[in-house]
């Protein structure tokens, strides 16, 4: 095919032609035929020499699951396995928008001799958790003169995993490492003496003790014999209900009230199993999107990040339906730490809450409110703010009878905003251990 | 050679290709831009001829172009006042009725009402006086009309001719040279185009007769045609090669070909060096980033902790303030791209330890080919295409002799249109056409055995299998 450059100099050539012709000018004459000569002659080479099926293009990534926000290092492998050079091979490597380039070019332009393998690579990062593709390869061979093309798209794709993001959980360890977790949370681990690791306090010694508890720096302080007991350590089940519903959408892009609740999800996820408790995670809105039993291990953290990457708000939410579903598959006297925007239908809501609590499970509502989540950035008129007034007050009704309700049976309701989301539910998390919940 | 060394070439090429595509048109334009003069000497009585060159650089000849621009706006002018002043007829004639409903036995009203309508009265209006120097009655005779217009015409074109010459030659050479500092299309391509249209225009002009003389280099090569009316292959061939007419156009051609060949290896070479320059900024950039102090952040965690709204009266309250919030603030966003950017760093470290190789394929550096090969490549690529345009070219110019040799009638061979240039699209049109036609076999070719070893393939990957197990 004839590129721009090819379609210029023909049309030169056609205007010294007719310029010549008019002006019985020979010399013009002569350069038309130059132009037009030039411009086609090297097609039929062109077209021998390049065969796109001759060029084998790989993709390798470095990583197939990573954590949104990470990066990813994406190499590109072009051979040409022809008899023939390429003179001029341009190479682009797409993908989706929601990756950023950070580093290098997923474009090449270069030129390859039979046999000859070149390589180049880049570096993207993904902000957005999900199953992303990488791909495809478009694949644009010239003439040396750039006077005619060919292109093909290869259709290779590059499946990602990416996990909600670990910055959290980082900022979270990195605070932890310091010893500031109780000033930033508030709130220390839950204190009850027995058999763990963490440190509770001395008493005297008593026959049967174990000679091995024996705090000796203790005993040559106080001139008495001192034992030291440590923290029991009583792991409980926990189950992070989801709320994937539409409205779990609201919000400004990448920062919904379900991306928030994801975060919180995947944090409380790790503290829990850094704890030894056992979590569980429910993903759903109109059915069960995904669902993982509460388990201990570290390792299970990597299932529950899976069955949280991919979930997407949609969908209204029965409620009921999927509670008798869990109900079914959890133990008792687990502890359901549900995130849920409560704007749907408030009376399966509150069917469904009851129905957790007839099966002794401990209830814990985290509520990100709608209209805090969608707050404008910029300066609103006096007609956006008054509406925007309308509907917070409408909302804020509706969810007070739906909180008193559920006060009322027990169920403990936690209103979030974005500034305290994280924070909310690690609290309400170390609340909920010391009291002791949902311990058997 | 390293990269300046070989762009420092590439330009050098492309300077001497523009030098000489641009001698070539100064030296045949030349005779052009010649002025004839011609004086009667009355003590002799004879008439002199003399040419000398056009003052293209003087105000001059500008000036001679404004003052028939001013001329041809003024006829403009004339048009349209005409055109005005009938309508104000229509307008006032009515008006003039007036005193006659009012004071019917006035002579004297009745006298200036006539005579303010009449034609005499109103065609030399003020408006039409003051804006043209021509009477509009002038305009009705058609003779004189035809005459002005032709005349203001041929001179207007004439003087434009004058007027965009050094302009054509300025911006070829001002482009030319910015091609040879950038290497870009776009460049090359003006500065063709405005150094042919120097070329195109002068033949233009000489089509209605301004007075260009006729005998310029293009045309003194009359023992080419002799050749080609009346001789065989080869001294048409020798004639045809060793013509001004072919060098003059192959030298202009040349500086198009070498041209696309000098992008071609600057496009080829520079993106993988730059890009290796880009990635190496980009590096240093973070680098200096992630070394730089970092701000604490504790002071921004206690103030997002400490916010709690309740669901109370106050909630509206609250409402309202988080409602006007910025929710990103500026300085967040800044900390969270230094925070991403040291990541980076160390994640590029590890890269870099971890996968063989990462290095030289971030930065692409085996995508630049070897400047010495593609430098052969280009010289062998342009020879054997300038064999060819220069073989098919002179096919397309020697049509006669083709029609002689293939017996055609010689009401054709004699007929005078054999002897017009139009004759060169007999051979022409179908040789240019047979060569997208022979790609096209090729591809259709190329399909047809791609197909063949399709059919192939499950029984081979049957037969993979089977070894397997």
């Amino acid at each position: 095919m004839l590129t721009t450059r090819g379609a210029v100099v023909i049309v030169s050539g056609v205007f010294c032609l007719a310029f010549g012709f008019s002006s019985v000018n020979y010399y013009l004459v002569l350069l038309g035929i130059f132009l037009i000569l030039g411009s086609v002659i090297s097609m039929p080479y062109f077209e021998l020499a390049v065969d796109l099926d001759n060029i084998e293009i790989t993709r390798t990534i470095d990583k197939e699951k990573v954590f949104a926000e990470d990066f990813i290092f994406v190499t590109v492998t072009v051979e040409n396995k022809g008899r023939l050079r390429i003179d001029y091979l341009e190479v682009f490597d797409t993908y989706p928008e929601i990756f950023t380039l950070v580093l290098g070019k997923s474009i090449m332009t270069t030129r390859l001799d039979p046999g000859e393998k070149k390589v180049f690579s880049y570096v993207l990062q993904c902000r957005r958790r999900g199953i992303h593709k990488i791909g495809p390869i478009k694949l644009v061979v010239h003439d040396r003169l750039g006077l005619h093309f060919q292109e093909k798209q290869f259709d290779i794709y590059t499946e990602l995993l990416i996990y909600p993001s670990y910055q959290d959980i980082r900022r979270m360890e990195a605070m932890g490492g310091q010893r500031t977790l109780g000033r930033i949370f508030g709130m220390h681990k839950t204190k009850q003496k027995g058999m763990g690791t963490e440190f509770f306090g001395l008493r005297d010694y008593f026959p049967m003790d174990e000679f091995r508890r024996i705090d000796w720096k203790a005993t040559a302080r106080t001139g008495d014999l001192m034992i030291r007991e440590f923290e029991t350590e009583k792991n409980i089940k926990i189950l992070i209900l989801l709320d994937t519903s539409a409205s779990m959408g609201g919000g400004l892009p990448n920062n919904t009230k379900l991306d928030y609740s994801i975060r919180a999800a995947v944090l409380l996820a790790k503290l829990a199993l850094e704890r030894r408790d056992e979590v569980g995670v429910v993903a759903f809105s109109n059915k069960v999107h995904s669902y993982v039993k509460p388990r201990m291990g570290k390792d299970y953290f990597y299932r529950i990040l899976e069955a949280l990457a991919t979930v997407e708000p949609r969908g209204g939410m029965r409620m009921m339906e999927v509670m008798e579903w869990v109900l079914k598959r959890t133990p008792k006297r687990s502890f359901f730490i549900f995130f849920t925007d409560l704007e749907e239908e408030s009376k399966e809501v509150i069917e469904a809450c009851r129905l957790a609590r007839a099966h002794k499970n401990t209830m814990l509502v985290i509520s990100p409110f709608g209209p805090w989540f969608e707050a404008y950035p910029g300066e609103l008129t006096p007609v956006q703010r008054a509406l925007a007034e309308a509907i917070s007050e409408e909302l804020l009704e509706h969810r007070k009878k739906m909180v008193d309700e559920l006060v009322r049976m027990g169920v403990e309701v936690i209103d979030v905003s974005p500034n305290d989301f994280l924070p909310a539910v690690v609290s309400q998390y170390l609340k909920a251990k010391k009291k002791g919940v949902a311990l058997r | 050679m390293d990269s300046s060394q070989f762009k420092l070439s590439l330009r050098i090429v492309a300077a001497v290709s523009l030098l000489g595509s641009l001698l070539t048109v100064l030296t045949n334009v030349w005779s052009f831009v010649l002025h004839e003069i011609r004086y009667y000497e009355w003590s002799t009585n004879t008439w002199y001829t003399f040419y000398r060159p056009i003052e293209i650089w003087s105000f001059g000849n500008f000036g001679v172009f404004i003052g028939d621009f001013w001329r041809l706006l003024q006829f403009v002018f004339t048009l349209m006042v005409r055109e005005l002043d009938k309508f104000t007829a229509q307008i006032f004639t009515p008006l003039a009725q007036l005193p006659f409903l009012l004071y019917e036995n006035i002579f004297l009203l009745e006298y200036y009402a006539e005579l303010f309508t009449s034609r005499v009265w109103f065609y030399p209006f003020p408006l039409s006086m003051l804006l043209n120097s021509y009477s509009v009655e002038y305009l009705f005779w058609p003779s004189l009309w035809v005459m002005v217009l032709g005349d203001l015409a041929i001179t207007t074109l004439w003087s434009f001719y004058y007027f965009l010459f050094p302009l054509l030659l300025l911006i070829a050479i001002v482009t030319g040279v910015v091609f040879v500092l950038k290497i870009r299309m776009r460049y090359l391509i003006s500065s063709f185009i405005c150094m042919q249209t120097v070329l195109a225009l002068a033949a233009l002009t000489e089509i209605i007769n301004i007075g260009l003389p006729s005998n310029t280099l293009f045309f003194s090569s009359t023992s080419f045609f002799i050749e080609l009316l009346y001789g065989g292959v080869a001294g048409a061939a020798a004639a045809f090669l060793t013509s001004p007419l072919f060098f003059a156009a192959l030298i202009c051609y040349l500086y198009v070909e070498i041209g696309f060949q000098v992008i071609y290896m600057d496009e080829v070479t520079s993106p993988a060096l730059e890009r290796r320059k880009m990635i190496e900024q980009q590096l240093k950039v973070v680098e200096e980033i992630a070394s730089a102090p970092e701000e604490l952040a504790t002071g921004e965690e206690k103030e997002a902790s400490g916010r709690k709204p309740s669901l109370s009266e106050e909630a509206i309250k609250f409402l309202r303030n988080i409602i006007e919030m910025k929710v990103f603030k500026k300085k967040r966003v800044e900390k969270e791209a230094v925070h991403d950017i040291r990541r980076l760093q160390a994640y590029v470290e590890k890269v870099y330890t971890e996968i063989p190789g990462a290095r030289e394929s971030l930065t692409a550096a085996a995508a630049a080919p070897g400047f010495g090969k593609v430098a052969r490549s280009a010289v062998v690529g342009t020879l054997l295409r300038l064999g060819g345009i220069i073989v098919f070219s002179f096919i397309c110019f020697a049509a006669l002799i083709a029609l002689r040799q293939a017996g055609a009638p010689l009401s054709v061979i004699e007929s005078i249109e054999v002897s017009q240039p139009e004759v060169v699209l007999i051979l022409l049109l179908p040789i240019a056409f047979s060569f997208p036609m022979a790609a096209f076999i090729i591809s259709l070719v190329k399909e047809y055995g791609k197909k063949e070893p399709k059919k192939k393939e499950p029984e081979k990957e049957a037969g993979a299998k089977e070894k397997v197990e």
